[in-house]
C-alpha cells in the first residue's frame, strides 16, 4: 500500500485576515502621512523613557506538510524605550522588548503544548504624529528567539535563533498629557532556512501583532 | 524642512514594506514527503497511535533483576524522543508497572497481563514481540494479573536469552518501541531500525519521516 501524500496546507484565513486589516490600517496610516504638511526642522523634545507592556500572538514559526503547526500563543511582553524629538512631530526611538509565550503545537489529531518560547530583541525606529489623536511608528528590528532545543525550528543552535525584521503600528493616547497610549503594532521577521536539519526546513517570515499600553517616564 | 520631509518619506516607505511583507508573509515550512516505507502493512491498513503531546511511561518489568534490559530501554525511549520532531511524546520510565502505558517483560518473566481473549495486533519478530488489544477504536486495558490497577495498553516481550550478545538488544528493544508509538510496518532497508531484522541501534531519518506521518494522521485506533 502506498501512504497518500501530506498536503501544505494554505495559511489559515483568520491569519490572512488578520493580516490583510494591518495592511489597510498601514495603508490607511501611510495616507495620513502623506496629507501632513512636512514638519519644522526644530527638534521639540529632550530624551524620554517610556515603558510598554502588553501581550502578543503570532503567526506560525513552522508549518509542517504532515499537517503540523508550531507556534507561539499569547503571550505578555515588556518594552523600554527611549525616544528623543528631532521635529516637531517626528521623534527617534529605541529600545529593548522582552517576550514569552507557550509553544503550541497542533496537528490534525490533536494539539499539544512543549515548553515555552522567549524572544528578546533590540529595535529602532521613527514616529510621527500624523494626526493629533494618531503616532505612526516604523522600525527595524533584531531579535534573539529562544525555545525547547528539541522541537524545531529551535532543534539548531542548541535552541536560540536570531532574526530580524520590520514592524509598524499605531500609537493612540489615552489620557491628555499623553503620557499613556495605547500601541498597535505588526511585525515580521525572518526565520532562516534550516538546510542541514532534519525534516528539512525552508526559511520565511513570521508575523506577530502587539496590543499594550505604554507609559512615557518624564 | 528637508530633512523632516526626507524623513517622512522613509516612515512611509518603511510603513509599505512592512504592510508588503506582512501580506506575503510566508510561514517557514517542512515539505510533506510519504512516509518511506508503509506504516499500516502490517494492521492491514490501519493506523494507530497514542494521543499526540503525551508523556508514556514505560515500566521494564522484573527491570531490578535485568539491569541490562531496564538500561536498554531506557535507551531505546531516549533515541525514539530525541527523533521527533515537535516532542509529539516524551518516553520516560517509571518504577510501578501500574503508572505505565506501555509494559516490558523479560520472556522468562510469566504473562503479567490477562490477554485472553485479546485478538489483537501482534508483531513478534525473532527473539521480541508487540502485543495490544484492539476494542473499536482504541485499544483494551491490559488487567495486571498480580496488581490491582494499571493502565497499560501495550506489552512488549523480549526473549532476553534468545538474543544473546548484548549489543544485539538495543536494535530490538528501539525496533520493538517503534511498533508501539505507532508503526505498524516493516522497512525494506537494513539502515532502518524498523527493517524485520533490525541491526542499527537508532530510529533512522526514515523511521523518524515514518513515524512523523503517522502522528500526525487521525488514527481509526487511538491507544
Amino acid at each position: 500500500m502506498t501512504a497518500p501524500r501530506g498536503k501544505i496546507m494554505s495559511p489559515t484565513y483568520g491569519t490572512v485576515r488578520q493580516t490583510l486589516k494591518f495592511g489597510s490600517l498601514l495603508v490607511a496610516l501611510a495616507g495620513e502621512l502623506r496629507a501632513q504638511p512636512a514638519a519644522s526642522a526644530a527638534p521639540t523634545a529632550a530624551l524620554s523613557w517610556m515603558v510598554e507592556g502588553g501581550a502578543s500572538y503570532s503567526t506560525p514559526f513552522v508549518e509542517d506538510g504532515n499537517g503540523v503547526f508550531a507556534r507561539a500563543g499569547v503571550g505578555p511582553y515588556l518594552r523600554i524605550g527611549a525616544s528623543r524629538g528631532i521635529f516637531s512631530r517626528t521623534r527617534a526611538t529605541a529600545g529593548l522588548r522582552a517576550d514569552a509565550a507557550a509553544l503550541r503545537l497542533r496537528s490534525s489529531a490533536s494539539a499539544w503544548r512543549a515548553g515555552t518560547t522567549r524572544r528578546l530583541d533590540v529595535h529602532a525606529g521613527l514616529e510621527v504624529d500624523v494626526t493629533p489623536r494618531v503616532t505612526a511608528l516604523a522600525g527595524l528590528l533584531g531579535a534573539r528567539a529562544s525555545g525547547p532545543d528539541d522541537v524545531i525550528p529551535f532543534r539548531t543552535h542548541r535552541g536560540a535563533l536570531w532574526t530580524w525584521g520590520m514592524e509598524a503600528g499605531a500609537v493612540i493616547p489615552v489620557d491628555r498629557r499623553r503620557r499613556t497610549a495605547i500601541t498597535v503594532v505588526g511585525e515580521a521577521t525572518r526565520m532562516a532556512a534550516q538546510p542541514s536539519e532534519n525534516p528539512r526546513l525552508a526559511g520565511g517570515a513570521i508575523g506577530r501583532v502587539r496590543i499594550g499600553v505604554r507609559h512615557a517616564l518624564r | 524642512m528637508r530633512s523632516a520631509e526626507t524623513l517622512n518619506g522613509a516612515v512611509r516607505r518603511l510603513l509599505a514594506i512592512t504592510a508588503l511583507a506582512m501580506m506575503a508573509c510566508t510561514t517557514p515550512t517542512i515539505d510533506a514527503a510519504a512516509p518511506p516505507y508503509d506504516p499500516t502493512a502490517l494492521t492491514a491498513g490501519l493506523l494507530y497511535h497514542w494521543p499526540t503531546g503525551r508523556t508514556l511511561d514505560i515500566h521494564v518489568l522484573g527491570g531490578g533483576a535485568s539491569p541490562l534490559l531496564d538500561a536498554t530501554v531506557r535507551t531505546a525511549a531516549s533515541r525514539w524522543t530525541s527523533a521527533l520532531a515537535f516532542r509529539e511524546h516524551t518516553l520516560r520510565l517509571v518504577d510501578r508497572p501500574e503508572q505505565a502505558d506501555i509494559l516490558v517483560r523479560d520472556a522468562a518473566i510469566g504473562m503479567p497481563v490477562d490477554t485472553a481473549g485479546c485478538g489483537g495486533a501482534r508483531w513478534t519478530e525473532s527473539f521480541a514481540s508487540t502485543l495490544f488489544c484492539p476494542a473499536g477504536d482504541t485499544a483494551r486495558t491490559l488487567s495486571l494479573v498480580n496488581t490491582p490497577g494499571g493502565h497499560a495498553k501495550v506489552l512488549i516481550t523480549i526473549d532476553l536469552a534468545g538474543v544473546g550478545n548484548p549489543t544485539d538488544l538495543l536494535p530490538i528493544v528501539v525496533h520493538e518501541i517503534g511498533h508501539a508509538l505507532g508503526i505498524g510496518g516493516h522497512s525494506s532497508d537494513p539502515a532502518d531500525v524498523m527493517f524485520a531484522a533490525p541491526a542499527v541501534p537508532s530510529p533512522s531519518p526514515a523511521d523518524a519521516r515514518t513515524l512523523r506521518y503517522v502522528l500526525h494522521r487521525r488514527p481509526h485506533l487511538t491507544l
